[in-house]
C-alpha cells in the first residue's frame, strides 16, 4: 500500500480515490456536525460523484452529500490512486 | 424478520478518563439539581454540555443557577487544557469507536468495501453532465403524469361533482322542503361550486404525491437535490431547497410544508417565500383562459413565457433578499444522507400519497368552503336593486367592492370592476379567477345545469362509474404521449364565443383600445400576485405572521411593478 503523507482536503482527491480521514479543519461546529456525521478522524473516505457544487462522498456504508465547503474542511491523505 | 428479545447485555462504553471523570462530576451535580435533574437525565446532559450544545448549556445556566453554571465552566475549562477545540470531536469520535469495535466482532468484511450496486448507478445519474438531463427527462414524466393523465379524472370529478351531486343536493333539500330560494343557491353556488372546485384537484395532487413518493421511496429525490445543487445556489439557496420548489409547480401549500425538511430558519423561509413564485397548477386555468381569448395562435409560447417569468423572478428575488433581508444569516451549509437506491413499497407509495392528499383536502378545503359562501353571500346582497340571492351580478355587494379596487389596477390596464373583482376572488384560490371572469362576463351566468330531473339515482350511479372507466380509457391512452415532445397542449376547449367577445370588449375598454397587452399584464399579474388564502395559512402557519404579511404584501407590490411595466412599457413602444 502506497501512503502519501501530505494532507489535502477531501475536494482534490479525485473520484474513486481511497483516502484517509486525518482532521477536520474549519470552525468548531463544523467540526462537531462532521464528525456526528461519521466523518472522525481515522475512517476511510472516497469520492463517488462530483456535481460541481457539492461532493458525494462515501464513508463506511453512507453515502453523503457535502457542499463544497465542508469538503474542504476534510483533509485526508490518500490511501491508493485510481481505484476502480 | 423474527421478533428478538430486545434485552441486551449492557455494554459498558465509558470515554476516556479525564473526560470520565468530569462527566461524573458533572452528573452527580446536576443530579443534585432538581431543576435539572427533572427535565433532563443528568448523564445525557453532561454529555451535550461537554459537546458544547448552546441551547442546553443556556438551560443549565438558567435551570441550574449560578453555581451549576460555574462548575460546568470548570470542567469544560479542564478538559480544553488537555483536548483543545476538539474535545466534541473526542466524543463523538469514542461513540464511532465503540460502535465499531462491537461491529468487527460480530460482522466479517473485507476490508476495502467494494463499489456497490447503488455507487455504479449513482456514477451515471449523478455524473456531472448526465444528471442535469436525467433529471429533467424525470421531471418531465411527472408533469406529463400530472397534467394529462390525471386531466380525464378532473374532467370526470368535475361532471359528478356539477351533475349527480348537485342533483342529489337538491334532492335532499326538496326532501326537508327546502328547494329553491337562497339555500338551494347556497348550496349549488355556493357550497358544491366550491368545494367541489377543490375535489377537482385531486386527482392532479393524488399523480403529483404518486410520482414524488416514488421519486422519494426509491432514493432518487436526494440525487436531484445534490445534481441541482449548483443551480439552486442561484437563488441563495442549495440542494435541500429544490423538492419544495419542484413541489410548488403542483400547488404552493404541500410545498411550503416541504420546506420544514431545511435544516435552518432562514433557509426554510427564503425557500417558502420564493416557492409561490413558481407557477402553482392552479393558475394554468386562468393562462388558458386569456391566452385562448388574446394570443390564439401563440397560446403555447405565451404560457410557458409565464412559466419562465416566474423562475426568473423567483432568481432575482432570491438574489435581492439574500442581500437584504438576509444578509446577516449565513447559510446552513449543504448536508444530505443519500440512501441506497430500493425498491418502493406499494404500501409506502400509498401512504404517502393519501397522507399528503388527504392533509390538503382537509386544509384547503375548509378555506375554501368558507370563503365561496363568502363570495356566494356579495354576490347574493344587492346593492341597488333586485332582491337577496337574486340580484343582477352587476349591482351586487361584489360588484360594488370590486368596484373600490378599481383605481389599483388601472395604470396596469385592467381596471375594470370584473377583472379587479376575478383578482380579488382569485385570492381564494387562483383558478376561481376564471370562474368569476365567467360569471360575471356572461351576465346570466349559465345556471348550475340541475338538469333532467328525470336521472334517477342508480342513473347517476352507473353515470359515475361509466365516466370512471372512459377516465381510466383516457389515461391509459395518455400514457404513451409521455415520451412525445410537444411542449405545452394547450387543451383546446374552444372558448365560449359570447365570453370571449365580453372579455376582449372589458379589457379594450379599460386599457383604451390596447386590450392585448392589458391581458398580458393581466396574466403577469396574475401569475406572480399574491398567493392564495390556503398557502398563505401555510406560510403563516410555518413562518409565523410577519413573514406571511411580508410574502403577501411584498408579491402583490412585485405583481403590480410587474404588471405596470410591462402594460405602460409595452404602450410607449407601441408608441
Amino acid at each position: 500500500m502506497q501512503l502519501h503523507n501530505q494532507s489535502l482536503p477531501l475536494m482534490f482527491v479525485g473520484q474513486g480515490v481511497r483516502a484517509r480521514l486525518v482532521g477536520i479543519s474549519g470552525s468548531q461546529r463544523t467540526a462537531h456536525r462532521l464528525a456526528e456525521l461519521g466523518f472522525v478522524p481515522g475512517v476511510e473516505v472516497s469520492v463517488v460523484a462530483d456535481s460541481g457544487s457539492a461532493l458525494m462522498v462515501a464513508v463506511g456504508d453512507t453515502r453523503l452529500a457535502l457542499g463544497y465547503p465542508l469538503a474542504q474542511a476534510l483533509l485526508v491523505t490518500v490511501l491508493e490512486k485510481g481505484a476502480s | 424478520m423474527t421478533t428478538l428479545d430486545m434485552s441486551f447485555p449492557q455494554a459498558p462504553f465509558h470515554y476516556p478518563p479525564p473526560i470520565e471523570t468530569e462527566l461524573n462530576r458533572l452528573t452527580e451535580l446536576f443530579a443534585r439539581t432538581p431543576a435539572l435533574a427533572d427535565a433532563y437525565p443528568p448523564r445525557w446532559l453532561a454529555i451535550q454540555a461537554l459537546e458544547g450544545d448552546e441551547a442546553l448549556i443556556q438551560d443549565i445556566r438558567t435551570l441550574g443557577g449560578p453555581t451549576v453554571a460555574a462548575a460546568l465552566e470548570e470542567s469544560l475549562e479542564r478538559l480544553r487544557a488537555a483536548y483543545g477545540d476538539d474535545l466534541d470531536v473526542v466524543l463523538v469520535d469514542q461513540r464511532y469507536r465503540f460502535v465499531h469495535a462491537i461491529a468487527m466482532q460480530a460482522v466479517r468484511r473485507p476490508s476495502t468495501p467494494p463499489m456497490t450496486l447503488s455507487d455504479r448507478i449513482d456514477r451515471v445519474v449523478t455524473n456531472r453532465w448526465l444528471g442535469i438531463p436525467i433529471f429533467l427527462a424525470v421531471m418531465w414524466v411527472v408533469f406529463k403524469l400530472t397534467t394529462d393523465v390525471a386531466s380525464p379524472f378532473v374532467d370526470w370529478l368535475d361532471s359528478v361533482v356539477s351533475g349527480p351531486v348537485s342533483r342529489w343536493a337538491l334532492a335532499l333539500l326538496a326532501l326537508f322542503g327546502a328547494n329553491g330560494g337562497w339555500i338551494e343557491s347556497l348550496m349549488v353556488d355556493g357550497v358544491v361550486a366550491g368545494v367541489g372546485g377543490v375535489l377537482a384537484f385531486v386527482p392532479v395532487l393524488l399523480m403529483l404525491y404518486f410520482a414524488l413518493a416514488l421519486l422519494e421511496d426509491s432514493g432518487y429525490m436526494a440525487r436531484a437535490a445534490f445534481v441541482m445543487d449548483r443551480l439552486m445556489r442561484a437563488l441563495g439557496l442549495h440542494g435541500k431547497s429544490f423538492l419544495p420548489m419542484i413541489v410548488g409547480f403542483g400547488c404552493s401549500v404541500p410545498a411550503i410544508y416541504a420546506t420544514r425538511t431545511l435544516d435552518n430558519r432562514r433557509d426554510r423561509i427564503l425557500t417558502g417565500l420564493l416557492v409561490p413564485f413558481m407557477s402553482c397548477s392552479a393558475r394554468l386555468p386562468v393562462y388558458v383562459l386569456i391566452a385562448m381569448v388574446f394570443f390564439p395562435a401563440h397560446a403555447g409560447q405565451v404560457i410557458f413565457g409565464l412559466y419562465l417569468t416566474g423562475i426568473v423572478v423567483a432568481v432575482g428575488m432570491g438574489a435581492l433578499l439574500r442581500h437584504t433581508l438576509f444578509r446577516h444569516q449565513p447559510q446552513a451549509p449543504f448536508v444530505l444522507e443519500l440512501p441506497p437506491y430500493r425498491m418502493p413499497t406499494l404500501r409506502g407509495v400509498w401512504r404517502q400519497m393519501w397522507e399528503r392528499t388527504s392533509s390538503f383536502i382537509r386544509k384547503a378545503g375548509t378555506i375554501i368552503l368558507a370563503t365561496s359562501i363568502v363570495v356566494w353571500l356579495l354576490l347574493a346582497i344587492p346593492v341597488g336593486e333586485g332582491e337577496f340571492a337574486d340580484a343582477p351580478v352587476d349591482q351586487s355587494a361584489f360588484a360594488a367592492v370590486a368596484n373600490a379596487a378599481t383605481p389599483v389596477f388601472a395604470p396596469l390596464g385592467f381596471g375594470q370592476w370584473e377583472a379587479s373583482g376575478a383578482l380579488v376572488t382569485g385570492l381564494i384560490a387562483k383558478e376561481v379567477v376564471v370562474g368569476t371572469l365567467a360569471q360575471v362576463y356572461d351576465g346570466a351566468e349559465e345556471e348550475g345545469a340541475p338538469g333532467d330531473e328525470l336521472a334517477t339515482f342508480v342513473d347517476d350511479l352507473s353515470g359515475i362509474a361509466g365516466g370512471f372507466v372512459t377516465a381510466v380509457g383516457d389515461a391509459v391512452h395518455a400514457l404513451p404521449g409521455i415520451v412525445g415532445i410537444n411542449l405545452i397542449e394547450a387543451e383546446e376547449e374552444p372558448v365560449a364565443e359570447g365570453l370571449a367577445a365580453a372579455i376582449r370588449t372589458g379589457f379594450m375598454a379599460s386599457s383604451g383600445g390596447h386590450g392585448s397587452l392589458a391581458a398580458l399584464a393581466f396574466l403577469v399579474f396574475v401569475l406572480l400576485y399574491t398567493p392564495c388564502v390556503a398557502a398563505l395559512a401555510a406560510n403563516r402557519h410555518e413562518f409565523g405572521t410577519a413573514w406571511m404579511l411580508v410574502s403577501l404584501l411584498g408579491q402583490f407590490a412585485i405583481a403590480w411593478l410587474a404588471a405596470f411595466i410591462v402594460f405602460q412599457g409595452g404602450m410607449m413602444m407601441g408608441r
